[in-house]
Parts: structure tokens; sequence; C-alpha cells
């Protein structure tokens, strides 16, 4: 657990990957464990503030028996252009070693045209969670927002 | 006119209208407008409804789930992804247990087994 002010601010910790081999790149990418429930072990998401939401990788997402559903249909901007999908509330779990992990459920997006990993994004996720970085020990901290 | 006025100028159905606007502003990809325009639309969309858990933040709980060190793990897709690039594995240590193109094959090879530790699972595109 880390403390600010005296008062606790993150309340479980695991260690991350960040030279993930998807990416022979310079940039640095913070891969952390993600729990879903109907997989047998963790799976990695890359932590992307810069993401405006979450995305499911599509494998998962068709493992999951996303698709048959329609609720919410959009569009996100990426890169690589616009793509379609939709919005699909889920459970994920942040898995600590240490101090206490936490189950979160929120608004991922969801689409066939997706080829990227799993994005842990910045609106309705990473904004109601306070995070923190130990680059030496590959540390990721996280907590409830309050 | 705002968007919200014009809708509450409307006596028949202002909720299911102001829903259908947000669906509307979510389908062209509108998302921050979709969330402006429910935040602004009060009582017209009931709280129990599955637009603003949608649209909400997200429901964070304490879980009892732990896991252990991973670093083995890591080690392993550093030192092995070219081999195995664009499949699915499960590792588990500095073992490979599980390796397949699709996830649900990789899937279907480890649900028989048992581990003394849960696989990693990781797609290396």
């Amino acid at each position: 657990m880390l403390f600010l002010g005296g008062e606790p601010f993150t309340s479980g910790g695991s260690k991350f990957l960040d030279q993930h081999p998807r990416f022979v790149e310079p940039t640095a990418k913070v891969f952390v464990k993600v729990a879903i429930p109907v997989f047998k072990g963790p799976l990695m998401a890359q932590v992307d503030t810069a993401a405006a939401y979450s995305t499911l990788e599509t494998d998962v997402a068709e493992s999951m028996g996303l698709f048959s559903r329609d609720e919410y249909p959009t569009l996100i901007s990426t890169r690589l252009g616009t793509i379609r999908g939709q919005l699909l509330r889920l459970p994920l779990t942040l898995i600590a070693e240490e101090g206490t992990s936490l189950n979160v459920e929120a608004t991922f997006f969801v689409s066939r045209q997706w080829r990227g990993p799993m994005f842990l994004g910045y609106t309705g996720l990473l904004d109601r969670l306070r995070i923190a970085l130990d680059p030496l020990a590959n540390m990721f901290f996280f907590g409830e927002g309050v | 006119m705002s968007r919200l006025a014009k809708l509450r100028a409307d006596p028949e159905d202002e909720g299911l209208r102001v829903e259908e606007e947000i669906k509307s502003l979510l389908r062209e990809g509108r998302i921050r407008e979709a969330q402006d325009l429910l935040a602004s639309a009060g009582d017209l969309v009931p709280s129990g409804s599955k637009l603003r858990e949608i649209l909400g933040p997200p429901r964070i709980t304490v879980s009892d789930l732990k896991d252990v060190d991973r670093t083995p793990e890591y080690n392993w897709l550093n030192e092995h992804w070219v081999e195995h690039q664009g499949k699915w594995v499960a590792v588990v240590g500095d073992s490979l247990v599980a390796s397949s193109s699709s996830l649900k094959s990789l899937l279907a090879q480890i649900d028989p087994l048992h581990f003394d530790r849960k696989p990693l699972i990781h797609h290396l595109i």
C-alpha cells in the first residue's frame, strides 16, 4: 500500500511488463495483469492514459460471446482510422501480488475490426482509480479513487 | 435552443426521446456529447437505465483474488516471442504449456490441465 500525505493512496500492486514483445519500438508500454471471469489465467492489458476508452482484444471478445450483442453501437477514431463497434459493460479484476485486488466493472469498446491489444483507457476506468508506477521495480500500484 | 431544451418542449415521451438522442450521438461516435446530454437530462433518464450504466463511471469493489510474481513468465515472453509470433500462448513460470493460432483452441488445450499456478495467457501478435 502506498501513502500520500499520511493517507492511503493505493491498496494493491503487481509487477508490470514494459518491454512487450509485440512492439518493436522505443516507446515504453506498460502491461498489467487482469483477470476476466471466463479465463483460466490472467491476461495482459495495456495501461493507456491516452486511450479515450477501454478496448477489449477481438479474440477475447469472441471467446466471451460478446459479438452476439449489439446494444450500443458506436464509432471510435484510431490512428488506423475510424472503426465500428459497440459499448459493453464488463467485469475484470486488477490482480494484486501485494495488497488488495480490485474488481472493476467498466465500459469497454468491442469491435471485430480492432487489431490491437486490450487497453485500459482513461475515460471510464483509469479516471476513477489512483495509479502509480515504480519503474525501477516494475511495480504498478492501484487503488480506488475517492 | 439547446438540444435538451428542444426535447423538453415536446410533451410526448420526453425520456424516450432523450434516450434515443443519446443513442444517436453514440452511433455517430460522439461519446462525450452523449455523456454531456445524459448528465443534463436529469430524471428524464431513470437512474436504473442501462444507458446510465454504459455511460457511467466504473463500479469498483475489493477482490480476494491474488496472483504470484510473474517475472518468470515475462522473461519467457521477452525471450521467445519471435518463435511464437502470431500465436496465443499460455505460460507457467519459465515454461510454455500451450500455444495456438486461436484463443479458442488455446483455451481448449489448457482446460483439462492442472497447474500449480494459473497460466498467463497472452497473444504475441
